[in-house]
């Protein structure tokens, strides 16, 4: 029964840790403090790097490319400035450039490059 | 033999022109002697931009992190949710620009006016406690001898070890405000007028205000503009103070006055003595070439590469492209990046993080399309006001003191301009008349009634495409050598040519159609020509037709002489058309 319930754990982990490893992984913690988000972008509080143990793997993607590791059971997102990644630099989709019309101003051409709303991550 | 007089005619119609050329420029009816300023400039940066720093000083040193409408929606997920962004989250913002570029910048210039009138103030302790530990303000704060001018309190931050960080305020020519907010920030940082002439980019202001009035104000002496302000932090780190001695007076004054001995204020209007003509680059940084597509997965979508001066000269003539014209267009000239792309770090190294910000100068500002900090720029189009301020100090790091000044707003650059074109139409003057001797001479010699080619191409050529040659020279010498703005090179060239084409209206066609009427092609032409002008001549022309004579009042003692004369002078009253 036991190693029944150790195949099904194991089972349902799979997926997750594939699609985990997909997103890359955490290699270090820039700094000695940093600032945790919840997907939606609301802060949730500051951890020590010591508490994430690296590599973490990547379990999600938040709101403005934060980026989600596990701590305690659930899912903190940290910000892509305080952390070393690896795996996740992915091929960008630049959506605004290509919506910009012929003769448009300055602004149109080289504003939006590279930001969360067009740098949209090729799935 | 040479005829005084004949010369002292054409010293006299060159006058006459030249100063009906400076009334018009002083009039500046509509506005158009300034707009057509400002065409000639604008045009001559286009051609030249490719050419501006080609040792990529400026760019090596300066970068900008932008926030824009796409930066505040990727900073939602960073718990930015409101705008503008509480002050404890704008420190953070300051926090990252400080520390991870592996070293903290030069100095940090903020587009943003902080008032603290738009609401509740929230963390705006956390703010100004933040600002005063990364420019050391415990330690020159309370020293009165750092206040004395900005200069001095630039290089007291730089002496106690901080970090100079220079924050817009009002001009207090404009608004004569001081809220409680921007009093505290004065005590810990320098504040700089960022509202500037786009004409003309100031760099020290001195303001006909009081003492008392000035310190009501918070003017510690004067103001610097921001550029003036990052360039005054960038050379007092420099050994060499880059080569303006007034720097290392300031070091010295800025460490006697830590010291908490008085100082006199700083007096560097002598070496900055003018307003600024902001020279615009067009070749992008390499490093943000490089970052946009770490970040974007694409090249940046810049227009190609510098084609030099002839080129532009060219695509400018032909009307080919203007500023902000044509799919793809100039990108901008410094590093730059949106700060929610430095947080999210999608594409960056930490080695991208070192170029953009540690050691540099470092400008941060607003680039929201909704808002009204854009100025027109002659290479890019419209272009965020704090690339305005970046291209101002790329200016100053890539010249120096011989940064180009505003022509204008020196010195009487309309009298310049009529003595130049007073010059050339004296040269045109002496031509014709040269010609007209020539000619004479052909007469008398060769019995022939025209010039021959060999004579008049040369003399012609000579007399327009010298004017042409010397209005581009003087132009150019006064760019590159007397480091002014460039005169209206457009206006003087067509007043000249306008000039020229008229003196030479006779002679120039009768010299051509003299060397080729013999061709068949020319005489039918030349008869088609007649015809044409003799149907299009209308200045004889009537538009009522005419009834006829009145006859005329039957004198009262007949005379025979009298009516003699009135029967001989009927037809030549009679219309033209009627003769014909």
């Amino acid at each position: 029964m036991l190693k029944a319930k150790l195949a099904l754990i194991l089972l349902l982990m799979l997926p997750a840790t594939a699609m985990a490893g997909g997103l890359g992984t955490v290699t270090k913690i820039l700094r000695p403090q940093v600032h945790t988000f919840d997907a939606k972008g609301q802060p949730s509080g500051t951890l020590n790097a010591a508490d994430i143990k690296t590599p973490a793997p990547i379990l999600a993607l938040g709101l403005g490319g934060s980026i989600g590791v596990g701590h305690a059971g659930k899912t903190v997102y940290l910000r892509g400035l305080d952390v070393q990644t690896q795996g996740l630099n992915a091929t960008c989709k630049p959506v605004q450039s290509a919506a910009r019309t012929s003769g448009s101003a300055y602004a149109a051409t080289n504003m939006g490059l590279g930001g969360a709303a067009d740098c949209q991550r090729a799935h | 033999m040479i005829f005084a007089g004949r010369i002292l005619k054409a010293l006299l119609i060159s006058l006459l022109l030249a100063a009906s050329a400076y009334a018009v420029a002083k009039l500046n009816l509509f506005g158009l002697e300034s707009a057509s300023d400002r065409l000639a400039d604008g045009v001559y940066q286009r051609i030249t931009a490719a050419d501006y720093g080609a040792d990529r000083k400026g760019q090596r040193a300066i970068s900008i992190v932008y926030l824009d409408e796409s930066s505040m929606e990727g900073m939602k997920g960073y718990g930015w949710n409101r705008f503008p962004p509480t002050y404890d989250q704008q420190w953070s913002m300051y926090d990252d620009i400080l520390s991870v570029g592996g070293a903290p910048p030069a100095a940090v210039y903020a587009d943003y006016v902080y008032t603290g009138q738009g609401g509740p103030n929230e963390g705006f302790s956390t703010f100004l406690n933040g600002i005063a530990g990364a420019t050391k303000a415990a330690a020159w704060q309370a020293k009165p001898g750092c206040q004395a001018d900005p200069f001095i309190k630039i290089a007291c931050i730089e002496a106690s070890g901080g970090v100079p960080i220079i924050l817009a305020k009002p001009s207090p020519a404009e608004l004569d405000i001081v809220t409680d907010v921007q009093r505290q920030l004065d005590g810990v940082a320098v504040l700089a007028p960022a509202l500037v002439n786009a004409q003309a980019y100031p760099l020290i202001t001195r303001y006909p205000m009081d003492a008392a009035r000035a310190q009501a104000l918070g003017v510690h002496g004067f103001d610097i503009s921001p550029a003036m302000a990052m360039f005054a932090a960038w050379c007092l780190r420099d050994a060499r103070a880059c080569g303006v001695p007034g720097f290392v007076e300031v070091r010295a004054r800025a460490r006697a006055a830590l010291a908490g001995k008085p100082v006199q204020p700083t007096d560097l209007s002598q070496t900055f003595d003018a307003p600024m003509d902001v020279v615009w680059g067009s070749r992008p940084d390499p490093d943000y070439l490089t970052m946009t597509k770490a970040v974007t997965g694409r090249p940046a979508p810049c227009r190609g590469a510098a084609t030099g001066w002839v080129g532009r000269l060219g695509e400018q003539m032909a009307g080919l492209r203007g500023p902000a014209s044509g799919e793809r267009q100039e990108c901008p000239y410094a590093l730059q990046l949106g700060y929610d792309r430095i947080v999210a770090g999608l594409g960056l190294q930490s080695s991208d993080l070192q170029t953009l910000l540690a050691g540099r100068l470092v400008m941060l500002g607003g680039q929201f399309r909704t808002s009204n900090d854009w100025v027109e720029s002659p290479v890019h189009g419209e272009a965020p006001g704090v690339d305005y301020h970046a291209m101002a100090l790329d200016n100053l790091v890539e010249d120096g003191v011989d940064y180009r000044r505003n022509a204008s707003m020196m010195l009487d650059s309309d009298l310049l301009k009529a003595l130049l074109i007073a010059a050339l139409a004296f040269c045109g003057v002496m031509g014709v008349m040269a010609r007209n001797s020539l000619l004479d001479h052909a007469k008398a010699r060769r019995a022939e009634e025209k010039l021959r080619a060999v004579v008049y191409a040369p003399l012609y050529f000579g007399i327009f495409g010298v004017s042409i040659a010397a209005v581009f020279i003087a132009t150019w010498l006064g760019v590159s050598y007397a480091h002014r703005a460039p005169i209206n090179w457009i206006g003087i060239s067509a007043c000249v040519l306008g000039f020229l084409f008229y003196a030479t209206r006779e002679t120039l066609p009768a010299d051509i159609l003299g060397s080729i009427e013999h061709l068949k092609w020319v005489k039918r032409t030349m008869a088609a020509i007649r015809l044409c002008r003799h149907h299009l001549k209308f200045e004889e022309d009537r538009l009522i037709a005419h009834r006829g004579a009145r006859p005329a009042p039957a004198p009262t003692k007949p005379d025979a002489a009298s009516a003699a004369d009135a029967a001989t002078s009927r037809p030549e009253e009679a219309p033209v058309h009627a003769q014909s």
